[in-house]
């Protein structure tokens, strides 16, 4: 089923939207709330939550990509759980990909608080200056978790090229941060 | 703001990127076509080696003292010539060196190296029995080009990449020898995945 017509059910409130979107994204949800989660259960839990947010947001909601619609949730409820628990081993992954990211934040701004939506704004106008391949690494590496591995084996790519614009994407960044002006 | 701080914007970028990057393809790159031009034109004509490459890396110099400032403007800390590494604190990271192994087939080693051209050629020379072969000059050029405008000059960088690497002439004992073309293939993808290239071309000098 396409995801117009997964997207009317959504708005007829018929229940076999979910079930649909399950069969879907279903595998594709669970593997992204496992790469931050590390738990089965957890994951599960965090996949369901994402079907039942998306009932109740859909509508008014009319998504234009509705697995980034639902990889969204699914992402924000799986960080969600993570701040929630405290166990060092499942928060390994992720403690790695965020000193990865510190490293593009300007020094004077690490103490400045800005609000999610800003940043992802300016994250927007990054991305859309970047040529396509670096933002599919960006984004594989950073968004969904991946593991260099992962991506150079999704990709078909030396572990070594996706490491190498990773670093170049990450220093471009901390640049891009520096002259919008995130220091203030 | 913290790394996790971006780590939660990311989740307010746009929706296309999210789906890109799920269902997107990487295009696949055309580098290889012209860097094996490149490198085999020179094999080709080996007896002209010499002359050929003397007269490159005189090329390659004036492209150099053309462009070195500008392009290195643009690449930032990324390669210049070695005389001019004292002045940048190199990155060190893990890259792909590769090599000819005993069976005649090239192989990589990721080896943890500071990110120079200089460094990552005496990586690269050294897995290859070939540490008596030196870099000379490394000439990254994007095709950029100079305009006078009144009193300035203003440059407009070009989007089309070559890589020149000038090495010792030593090195001309080992091209010429059977395994010669693997030699130099290794060397084109060991720079490969350090830069990102359209055009590699290898020159000797003494």
């Amino acid at each position: 089923m396409d995801d117009e017509a997964i997207i009317e059910l959504f708005w007829a409130r018929d229940e076999t939207a979910i079930k649909n979107a399950d069969l879907k994204y279903g595998n594709r949800l669970y593997r992204l709330a496992m790469k931050f989660l590390c738990n089965r259960e957890d994951a599960e839990e965090s996949v369901n939550d994402t079907y039942l947010t998306a009932w109740k947001t859909i509508p008014p909601q009319k998504p234009q990509y509705l697995f980034a619609y639902l990889a969204k949730i699914c992402r924000f409820t799986s960080f969600g759980k993570l701040d929630r628990k405290t166990a060092k081993k499942r928060q390994a992954e992720i403690v790695e990909l965020t000193a990865e990211l510190e490293s593009c934040i300007p020094a004077s701004s690490m103490e400045t608080d800005i609000e999610g939506e800003r940043i992802g704004h300016i994250l927007d106008i990054f991305l859309a200056g970047l040529s396509e391949e670096k933002r599919l690494l960006f984004m594989r590496r950073y968004w969904y978790g991946d593991s260099i591995k992962d991506i150079s084996e999704h990709y078909g790519i030396g572990e070594s090229k996706v490491k190498v614009s990773l670093l170049r994407t990450r220093n471009a960044l901390r640049k891009f941060l520096e002259k919008e002006g995130i220091t203030v | 703001m913290k790394g996790k701080d971006l780590m939660n914007g990311l989740n307010f970028v746009e929706d296309q990127y999210v789906q890109e990057a799920e269902f997107g393809k990487l295009k696949k790159s055309n580098n290889i076509d012209y860097n094996m031009k490149g490198a085999r034109l020179s094999m080709k004509k080996k007896s002209n080696w010499k002359a050929g490459g003397a007269i490159a890396a005189c090329l390659a110099i004036a492209v150099f003292i053309g462009t070195a400032g500008l392009v290195n403007h643009l690449l930032d800390s990324e390669p210049s010539s070695p005389s001019q590494e004292s002045e940048i604190v190199p990155m060190t990271d893990y890259l792909d060196i590769y090599y000819l192994s005993e069976n005649g087939t090239i192989e990589s080693k990721s080896i943890e190296v500071s990110y120079t051209a200089e460094n990552i050629f005496n990586e690269w020379a050294a897995l290859n029995g070939v540490s008596d072969v030196t870099l000379v000059e490394c000439v990254y050029d994007n095709g950029g080009s100079e305009q006078q405008q009144g009193g300035m000059v203003e440059y407009t960088p070009g989007n089309y990449f070559k890589l020149n690497l000038t090495v010792s002439s030593k090195f001309a004992i080992y091209a010429e020898s059977e395994t010669g073309d693997l030699l130099v293939e290794s060397l084109r993808r060991t720079f490969r995945d350090y830069l990102y290239y359209d055009e590699f071309n290898l020159f000797m000098k003494d």
